[in-house]
């Protein structure tokens, strides 16, 4: 597979995989590209190209993550980015899982079909509550961190210098554990007493979303953790 | 196992060639590469089994010296030019030669590409034993580890490996994960007790 570069045309990249549409509009891209390559388009929306190529490349090809590129990024544009995808998953994709969820629901006459909803509606309070701590905790914290860094403030404040970004960042194993579950109890154990067509809609987008959530922790554990802890490190080294 | 293949060679020709010779025979989409170095940007693969084709030419010492081998199992297969002196016994498993058919490629990558599919077959039974279904139940009800411990007579080490058994064959890995698998198969007694207090 090859990497997307700026020369690529923009109709190329969707082609190639179309579940990068979400992403384009993330960076403020709609579609209508006539011939446009991703240079026209991000010089015409004034999008740093090398991070929108870092990302939609990362996303496209899982194998290929340059950490060390990835990282050299600043913390505002990764943040920027993570933030209108939390978007993304609060207004759209969550919302649309639902609907789907409860023609599922519907379609049957078990009460199976309530247990797994329960299940759903325990996945998503935790993954609401660990999005909410990344934007009201961990990202404020970050932005504060890099300006105080750039602005080489010293001493450092003290809401900094008693913190650090492992005390905000836990883990996603545990809410990405659950997606798993609910994924495979439903494909492997639950009795197929509801309306098929339904629930392979309701598992398509399980599906996309879960590939969209996989790239989006691996952004924030892979970049942005280890972009701050190397910050962190410097910041108390030098004082 | 997840399987990458992944072609190192500085011949865009060769490299095409091999990638629409795997994904004819294999069906299998391979990562290309033309230096040694970009490897580095694929360092966070990891629990794989990586088959490395790298022209002979180039430094591959680095290649098994890469952190790449220390997540994953990695084969290395080096790409011979036809003038390079044998070195190797006919039909090695460690090299091939840009001369040789499509035939001596498909039996070079097809015993790493097949060996894959049997170990996955080998741990899909997804049937549990009394015992595991007795910690699942437990479980269920939000028991700790140490609890199920006492209650069932055995160490914690035990349980901790019928937990480990239990989320390899079903697939599960949450806690409220196992739970729902209890109550859809009627492991636990809902009759008396709401399902939604135990998930």
């Amino acid at each position: 597979m090859e990497l997307f570069d700026k020369n690529t045309r923009m109709t190329e990249l969707v082609y190639a995989n179309y579940l990068l549409l979400p992403v384009l509009n993330r960076f403020g891209i709609s579609l209508g590209f006539q011939d446009k390559s991703v240079f026209d388009v991000c010089t015409e929306k004034k999008i740093d190209m090398n991070f929108f190529l870092a990302i939609v490349n990362t996303f496209h090809q899982h194998e290929y993550f340059p950490e060390d590129e990835l990282q050299s990024f600043s913390s505002n544009l990764i943040i920027d980015y993570l933030r209108k995808s939390h978007l993304d998953f609060l207004k759209d994709s969550l919302p649309n899982i639902e609907v789907l969820l409860l023609k599922v629901v519907e379609s049957s006459k078990s009460n199976d079909l309530k247990i797994i909803q329960t299940f759903y509606n325990k996945y998503k309070e935790e993954l609401l509550e660990h999005i909410k701590d990344e934007e009201e905790n961990a990202f404020p914290y970050v932005l504060e961190l890099q300006k105080v860094y750039e602005l080489n403030i010293n001493p450092l404040p003290k809401h900094i210098a008693n913190y650090s970004i492992q005390s905000f960042e836990k883990e996603h194993t545990n809410v990405d554990e659950k997606l798993f579950d609910l994924k495979n109890i439903i494909i492997k154990f639950l009795q197929p007493s509801y309306n098929d067509k339904y629930c392979n809609e309701f598992l398509f987008k399980l599906f996309q979303f879960e590939r969209d959530l996989t790239d989006h922790a691996r952004i924030e554990d892979k970049i942005l953790v280890p972009k701050v802890i190397e910050i962190e490190k410097e910041l108390k080294n030098g004082n | 196992m997840e399987i990458k293949v992944i072609i190192i060679h500085s011949s865009e020709i060769i490299q095409q060639g091999l990638y629409s010779i795997i994904e004819n025979l294999f069906d299998h989409e391979s990562v290309l590469l033309q230096t040694t170095a970009e490897l580095n940007n694929y360092q966070t693969i990891s629990g794989a089994k990586i088959i490395l084709l790298v022209d002979a030419q180039l430094d591959h010492e680095m290649i098994s010296n890469t952190p790449l081998s220390k997540h994953n199992s990695l084969s290395i297969i080096l790409i011979r030019n036809h003038s390079e002196a044998k070195t190797c016994q006919e039909n090695c498993d460690c090299c091939f030669y840009l001369s040789d058919s499509k035939s001596r490629i498909y039996d070079l990558l097809n015993p790493l590409l097949i060996n894959e599919s049997n170990n996955s077959e080998n741990s899909s039974s997804s049937l549990l034993t009394d015992r595991e279904i007795e910690v699942v139940k437990l479980v269920a009800f939000g028991k700790t580890n140490k609890e199920i411990a006492e209650e069932l007579f055995i160490s914690i080490h035990t349980v901790i490996s019928h937990r480990k058994n239990i989320t390899e064959k079903l697939g599960i890995k949450s806690i409220s994960g196992l739970t729902v698998y209890a109550i859809l198969n009627n492991l636990i007694d809902t009759s008396t007790l709401d399902p939604e207090s135990l998930i």
